[in-house]
């Protein structure tokens, strides 16, 4: 991607990502190595956890210092939130630093999210020709929007051509050519041109004497399939919090665009991509798992353990919400929620794989502790039987002894919690032994085991 | 010789019976403890049928209530009997294994006495050491046999506790009457009915078994409170059997397990 300031002062620099299009609510990088005392503050907004990326030198022009400074402008803000500065490194490179932060911005400015229209900027320029004289005073200078509204966008080409040379632009997509235009030599002119443009790859060609750039706009990543991606399961009851997405779709899905909201926080995921019937990990711990088997959150993005809303945005449109509340749940320990069937339900964690809860059909039996005392210590006295899967429905609960004997039912319209405190169906303190606790609704069987320790 | 054979018949069948059935409310009973006096494999010898001195021994193994084939619960077996003309001597230790956490020692010893040709009368007592991660306690099991044998007809009846331990009352406790017939053209039979002392509750078992030649046994039975249907499998060939046995809780699912036996006999 070629950058450029957005007043031409004679400053071009290439940033070292693929990337060629920005997202709702990631940041852009703008760099200005010679107007680095400019009131940044009125006129950007940086997010203070931006990180910059390699800048390579050879393509500023006449040069980039450590006193050079970038700012990144953030979606529709204007409001400078940090400058950064450049050094270089051995390999001829420069890494950006950030060394101002303006104290009145704020984390969450940086992350706010604009689920429905959102207008970007992207700002373009003809290609480099180092070496040449004056290259930075001529040439062709394109300013991209693109506004994203719910399953279309428009993206608009402001143009600028300072003469000298020709210039030529295109914007192909695979199959047709959707407009180009000449620019004469020794013009100054400026336009700005307007395209629907739906899900695909869009290129853009720049021809200046000669050079040529063509700057790829993949725009999957703004109209995923509707529905291919979900959260699958999360863990928020986890010593390690964890979440994952489900690609139910056919194409690979890029993850980079989209978005995590929780409240007011909101978090980019960052590079990744899910196969079609993939899973994707993504975890804000460390030491959640090998590296490369799931796509790291910024660390604030924490679960709320208990009761919890998590939207799962593209750039412009909320795709899934992912909302639990324990109290719908008769036990909330070790299990994950699961979304099985567009259904709710505890499980066995299943991080990466297909949920063990086929179908939703799978009921959900747990048992606390699984030694039980009744001698009335206050300890382990009870046993605590929480089973579930949906309202609605008829549960049976069953405890049976070793030999088979029936201790203990009771039947249940919805998930619940029941308790058994030892005593059989005749008032008797039940045998010394295992015990069998076993859950049935619609025909499907659950069973736990237990020991009673009278 | 005819009595001798009745015996042998009357052994199997009862081995058969006790080794597969929930017959004293364990499912698959292979552990020995059942009853004397005809009512077991060994208690059988109690009553001294036998012409001459028997000594048996056996090891049995099972896997109860495999559910989809995750349970872990396991138990073992081992014991002997020696039977005189008039006295019989058995001993046996079981080992259950529960889910890693619980574990089950039971030695039990057995003795009978023959009074006249057709009756017996023989006890069992069996303490058991229960032990979890960190703790141990025990009880005691016992139980009271007569039977009388009329013909290929066999009545019986026992009085069994379990699980009793010291000072506490007397709460777990049954009665129970057996009929069965020794082996005739329509195989062999056998009915019980079992009271539960303090529940009430009334057992009934059914089962028949059927000979489909001198070395291969069958059998199939049903048991209701808890409900169980079994069936089994039992191979013979001179001193040694072999019995393979698959019972099914109507909730918990099957157990199986099976035992091998070695019979020394003494002629007279």
């Amino acid at each position: 991607m070629v950058l450029t300031d957005g007043i031409m002062e004679s400053a071009i620099l290439s940033v070292d990502t693929a990337r060629n299009y920005v997202l709702p609510g990631e940041v852009l990088l703008i760099m200005d190595p010679d107007y680095f005392s400019a009131p940044y503050e009125t006129h950007y907004a940086i997010p203070k956890t931006a990180v910059v990326s390699k800048v390579e030198h050879s393509s500023i022009c006449g040069g980039l210092t450590e006193t050079d400074g970038f700012a990144l402008l953030y979606g529709e803000e204007k409001r400078l939130c940090a400058l950064f500065s450049t050094s270089h490194n051995s390999d001829d490179t420069l890494v950006g630093k950030l060394y101002y932060e303006n104290s009145a911005c704020k984390d969450g400015e940086t992350t706010a999210v604009h689920l429905t229209s959102v207008a970007l900027m992207h700002y373009v320029s003809a290609p480099p020709t180092p070496g040449k004289y004056n290259y930075c005073d001529k040439g062709l200078f394109i300013e991209k929007y693109l506004s994203v509204q719910q399953d279309s966008a428009v993206l608009s080409l402001s143009v600028h051509f300072w003469g000298e040379g020709v210039g030529r632009l295109s914007l192909e997509n695979r199959d047709s050519i959707l407009w180009k235009t000449v620019l004469a030599q020794n013009d100054s002119f400026q336009t700005t041109v307007s395209f629907i443009v739906g899900l695909g790859e869009y290129l853009l060609f720049y021809e200046h004497n000669r050079d040529t750039v063509v700057d790829t706009l993949n725009l999957s990543a703004l109209f995923p399939e509707m529905g291919a991606l979900a959260v699958s399961e999360v863990a928020p009851r986890s010593d390690i919090e964890w979440l994952e997405l489900y690609n139910s779709g056919s194409r690979t899905i890029h993850l980079e665009g989209y978005r995590l909201v929780r409240g007011d926080d909101t978090v980019m995921i960052p590079e990744g991509r899910i196969e079609p019937s993939s899973y994707a990990l993504l975890s804000s711990y460390t030491d959640f798992m090998p590296e490369d088997a799931y796509i790291r959150l910024p660390s604030r993005f924490t679960l709320n353990n208990y009761t919890d809303t998590i939207v799962l945005a593209s750039s412009h449109q909320s795709l899934d919400t992912l909302m639990w509340d324990h109290r719908n749940y008769s036990h909330w320990e070790s299990e994950t929620v699961n979304r099985i069937n567009d259904e709710l339900i505890l499980c066995e964690p299943s991080p990466g794989t297909a949920s063990s809860c086929r179908d939703g059909k799978s009921l959900l039996l747990s048992i606390e502790p699984n030694i039980v005392t009744p001698n009335g210590d206050g300890v382990d006295d009870l046993l605590h039987i929480a089973f579930g899967r949906s309202f609605g429905v008829q549960y049976a609960v069953s405890i049976f002894d070793l030999r088979g004997t029936l201790l203990y039912a009771q039947t249940a319209m919805k998930p619940d919690t029941l308790t058994w405190d030892g005593v059989d169906r005749y008032g008797r303190s039940a045998p010394r032994g295992p015990i069998f606790i076993v859950l049935e609704s619609e025909g499907s069987v659950v069973r736990k085991e237990a020991v009673l320790w009278p | 010789m005819a009595l001798k054979k009745g015996c042998t018949l009357l052994f199997i069948f009862w081995s058969i019976v006790c080794a597969q059935l929930p017959f004293d409310g364990t499912k698959a009973s292979l552990d020995f403890d059942i009853g004397l006096c005809g009512v077991s494999p060994f208690s059988f010898h109690h009553s001294g049928r036998n012409a001459g001195s028997v000594f048996e021994v056996a090891a049995a193994a099972l896997y109860e209530y495999g559910f989809r084939g995750e349970s872990q619960l396991y138990s073992a077996s081992m014991g002997g009997v020696y039977n005189s003309e008039r006295l019989s001597l058995s001993g046996a230790v079981t080992m259950l294994e529960a889910f890693n956490l619980y574990r089950e020692v039971t030695p039990r010893i057995g003795c009978g006495f023959n009074i006249g040709k057709k009756n017996c009368l023989a006890f069992f007592i069996a303490p058991t050491i229960h032990s979890i991660p960190g703790e141990k306690k025990s009880s005691f099991s016992g139980a009271l046999n007569i039977a009388h044998k009329r013909k290929i007809i066999t009545f019986a009846g026992r009085a069994q506790f379990w699980g009793m331990e010291k000072g506490e009352e007397l709460t777990r406790a049954d009665v129970r009457l057996a009929l069965s017939t020794g082996e005739h053209k329509l195989g062999a039979q056998a009915v019980a009915l079992s009271l539960e002392r303090s529940s009430h509750v009334v057992a009934l078992t059914i089962v028949e078994q059927y000979r489909l030649n001198r070395f291969v046994l069958i059998s199939a039975g049903v048991q209701s409170r808890p409900l169980f249907v079994h069936v089994g499998l039992v191979l013979s060939k001179g001193k040694v059997e072999v019995g393979s046995l698959f019972s099914r809780h109507s909730e918990l699912g099957w157990s199986r397990g099976g035992y091998l036996q070695f019979r020394m006999q003494s002629e007279e």
